[in-house]
């Protein structure tokens, strides 16, 4: 008995921080390799949001135009997309091509995340999913839109944008109205196997 | 004490109850990747998920899998991958060709395997890896033909559906026994379908259409070849056709290639190769694709449970080789079943959740033998409300028939090869009866609908065309061009309709129009032609023929006309040249089959005259026309008496006369009666 409940108490405090207050994460910048906080950003920005990604999931890649165009439409108004690549068999080198590939160049900076530091953080647990950060805290995580209903169930178009539209919220000052949605893609838990 | 001890043997209960397999026996050694894993990997999932194929990642390593566990737990259980949408067969009947559909067996190792932590497992328990054949599955082709230029597909938006024309150089009938289809970028391709088009339809939509092929599907002219399915899905394994059931490719004609292709996040060039493989057999038998369904299909706005069904009763004894089921994205279930004349049935297919991106071509393992008088019969549900989240529109609206995937369709095509090759003819007349009967219906509800619309008079005149109801297709026809009398088409078919119901002036004044609005509609020149040749305006009659070659030199039944009327103008050696080029090009053209074998038995020159030849080409004439048609049974007596043979001559000329009599053309009759007193008098014809 001892034993269980002394378990138990360990993990409600593994879970506690990164539910409320900011820790310190770090990520690797993939041009370079150093470690930075991806939570760090210049005067002026807003939110910060993160996508978890990963090079071979179908689903992440078929959003990169859907990801370029939010980036594109919200940068000017103090929104920033950082990439995250959480996968630790996914090299430097191999991010870079896919980022070409994909034209994200110029568009979002990229983080790896090997040790899953920035994805304990948002509670990500699939590619693709979205964080957004403001001001230290997670106030929306989960899908892009729900083109996906599930795996092998796509819908012809998105009906909501529920990435989109937590970004309006959070620029005009609204509450997040669904601050956390069900991501459909590959899972992030595989990839630390 | 106690209630710890309750507490585990209920625990225990519940364990034995969800695996009940392995409480029934000792326990079974955990699965390990080595072991029992990487079999079925490589047999199931590898085929697409390597290295340049469709699956997005490889499964082809411990790795490879290990790192994608959650997901292919996921996918797996769910029956997602492999993607297989068929329900398995009933006990005793047979499977499709190339199931993919994991066995519960091994379904059940995959998920116990995840759930144990995937364990790698001893070394020396890996079998060795499967070797894949790289480029063409079925050796080198015959005949390789490309894409000229790459197509992109763009990196966003809704799936692009595709149709690509390739020309197929050959220059003689080739026998087409297996095509194997290479998509060139295969992370882009989802599926293709494959028809031929012997006119040149499909290649003028290309030209219209800036970019390598046109937007959306084949055109009626592009159509399989003679019963044959050639579709392509992922994974799938090119299947060279039965024996002796190759199809024939004509020389001019155009492989049409329709993709749903799939945009992957990037912009996808690819560039389509297909490798033909030919036989110098002719067909022995050729297989009937009989399609059940509706064009009627017409679904209310936010209706669940729409249903389309629709059956046929084979007239002869057929084994069924294949079924292809298409539907686009409001279809939710299929169910296809042959009723027995003895009252048992069995399943054709049955999917329970139809997804258009998975269509594929299902062939039976073993053909299925169904006798005379068996019900065929479907039935296909639709959910056009906003619950079906794959309902294209939204919110829902009323969805009719049509080819656009915002409209939907309901086909079963089943392929049938009837078991005595000689009931093919019947077969094939009795399924056209019904489908021309329903397409009548499916087009006169759309025409009630518009009735100002010329396009919906066209449509029901060409059906009442193919049906011989020539008086309502002029009816419907006069009515297209009150509408709009600049349609050359609608003049053409009117011109048609006239000249059957003998009214030649007439339909010379229609051809004559259509070519006023259209002065390069070859097949305009050859009926023109055909007309003034009956109304004996020779020359002018040769000068349209020759028209109409000029403009398609493909044009075989111009070429056959010519070839007649040079003939019937004693220019023997020019004729008998343009007939055997129209032979080049369709060896099975009874009209170019009699008039060379009439040439061959009775011309002037002896040089041109060949008996044996000509009594060859005239039976196969005749036994094409059923020995239904006069100026074949004449040429057939004329080759038999050139060969010696004047009992058969008689015989011919007799089978003539008598339906001249009951068609009462009195020229004829008279013609035929002097060639058989001549051969009763063992005389040839010969042309003075």
């Amino acid at each position: 008995m001892p034993r269980l409940l002394a378990a138990f108490l360990v993990g409600m405090l593994a879970l506690g921080p990164s539910a409320h207050a900011a820790p310190q994460v770090r990520v690797l910048a993939v041009n370079g390799g150093q470690k930075v906080d991806p939570l760090a950003a210049p005067a002026g920005i807003k939110a910060i949001v993160f996508l978890f990604t990963s090079t071979d999931c179908p689903i992440s890649n078929r959003y990169a135009p859907e990801v370029r165009r939010l980036a594109t439409t919200f940068g000017p108004k103090g929104v920033t997309f950082r990439l995250v690549y959480p996968n630790p068999a996914e090299t430097a080198a191999a991010i870079r091509e896919h980022m070409t590939a994909f034209a994200y160049a110029g568009v979002a900076q990229a983080f790896r995340d090997p040790t899953l530091d920035l994805v304990k953080f948002a509670g990500a647990t699939i590619t693709p999913e979205a964080a957004v950060v403001a001001a230290g805290r997670v106030v929306y995580r989960g899908r892009i839109d729900d083109r996906y209903v599930d795996l092998g169930l796509e819908r012809p178009a998105a009906t909501t944008h529920d990435l989109g539209d937590a970004i309006e919220a959070i620029l005009t000052g609204q509450p997040v109205r669904h601050p956390t949605t069900q991501a459909v893609g590959c899972y992030i838990a595989d990839f630390a196997r | 004490m106690r209630r710890v001890a309750i507490v585990l043997a209920s625990a225990a209960a519940v364990v034995a109850a969800s695996r009940p397999l392995a409480s029934a026996a000792a326990p079974q050694p955990r699965p390990t990747f080595n072991k029992d894993i990487a079999p079925i990997v490589w047999a199931r999932c590898a085929p697409c998920h390597r290295p340049g194929e469709i699956g997005p990642f490889p499964l082809l390593t411990y790795d490879d899998v290990t790192r994608r566990a959650t997901l292919v737990a996921a996918a797996t259980s769910r029956r997602l991958m492999p993607p297989w949408k068929p329900r398995p067969p009933a006990a005793g009947e047979s499977d499709f060709l190339d199931s993919r559909r994991l066995t519960d067996r091994e379904l059940q190792l995959i998920q116990q395997w995840i759930a144990d932590g995937a364990p790698e497992g001893v070394a020396s328990d890996l079998p060795p890896a499967p070797t894949w054949t790289s480029g063409w599955q079925l050796g080198p082709p015959d005949l390789v033909v490309r894409m000229p230029e790459p197509y992109t597909v763009r990196a966003s938006g809704p799936d692009d559906f595709r149709t690509f024309v390739i020309p197929i150089p050959t220059e003689r009938p080739r026998y087409v026994r297996a095509l194997e289809f290479h998509p060139g970028n295969a992370r882009a391709v989802h599926h293709a379908n494959f028809g031929v088009d012997r006119t040149q339809s499909s290649r003028q939509l290309d030209l219209k259409d800036p970019a390598p092929g046109y937007v959306g599907g084949m055109v009626p002219d592009a159509r399989y070849p003679e019963g044959q399915m050639l579709g392509w899905t992922p994974g799938q394994a090119p299947h060279p056709s039965p024996a002796g059931m190759a199809w024939r490719l004509d020389p001019g004609s155009d492989l049409v290639a329709q993709l749903h292709l799939q945009p992957t996040g990037k912009p996808e060039p690819l560039q389509i190769s297909v490798g033909l493989y030919f036989t110098d057999e002719p067909p022995a038998q050729s297989p009937l694709g009989l399609r059940l369904g509706s064009e009627t299909i017409d679904i209310p706005a936010g209706q669940r449970d729409y249903i389309v069904s629709d059956s046929y009763v084979v007239p002869v004894d057929v084994n069924v080789l294949a079924v292809q089921p298409h539907a686009h994205n409001l279809a939710r279930r299929m169910d296809a079943t042959a009723t027995l004349p003895d009252g048992t049935t069995r399943s054709l297919i049955a999917i329970d959740d139809w997804d258009f991106r998975w269509q594929d071509v299902y062939r039976y393992a073993v053909p299925l033998a169904l006798p005379k008088g068996t019900r065929l019969s479907m039935r296909y549900t639709y959910d056009n409300s906003s619950d079906n989240v794959r309902n294209p529109r939204r919110p829902p609206a009323r969805v009719v028939w049509g080819q656009n995937t915002t409209d939907e369709m309901g086909d079963l095509w089943i392929q049938v090869v009837p078991r005595d090759a000689a009931t093919l003819t019947q077969l094939m007349q009795d399924f056209r009866r019904k489908a021309r009967a329903e397409d009548l219906a499916a087009y006169t509800r759309l025409l009630e609908g518009e009735p100002d619309n010329p396009l919906r008079h066209d449509a029901v005149a060409a059906l009442y065309l193919d049906d011989g109801q020539f008086d309502q297709a002029v009816t419907h026809l006069r009515r297209s061009l009150a509408l709009n009398p600049a349609s050359a088409s609608t003049h053409y078919n009117l011109g048609f309709a006239l000249s059957v119901r003998g009214r030649q002036e007439e339909a010379a004044a229609e051809f004559t129009e259509a070519l006023r609005l259209d002065p390069d509609y070859a097949q305009a020149h050859n009926n023109l032609g055909a007309v003034l040749q009956l109304l004996g305006r020779t020359d002018d009659a040769l000068a349209h023929y020759r028209r109409a070659i000029a403009l398609r030199p493909d044009n075989i039944d111009a070429r056959a006309n010519l070839a007649q009327l040079l003939s019937g103008q004693r220019f023997a050696a020019e004729a008998a040249r343009e007939f055997q080029q129209v032979l080049d090009v369709r060896a099975d053209h009874a009209q170019a089959l009699a008039g060379l074998a009439w040439i061959r038995a009775t011309a002037g020159d002896e040089r041109l005259r060949n008996p044996a030849d000509a009594v060859r080409m005239a039976e196969r004439a005749a036994a094409l026309t059923s020995r239904r048609d006069l100026s074949v049974l004449d040429a057939l007596a004329a080759a038999y008496a050139a060969a010696g043979r004047f009992d058969a001559a008689v015989a011919a000329v007799r089978a003539g006369i008598d339906l001249a009599v009951a068609a009462g053309q009195p020229a004829a009759i008279t013609q035929l009666r002097q060639r058989l007193e001549l051969y009763q008098q063992g005389q040839p014809y010969r042309v003075p």
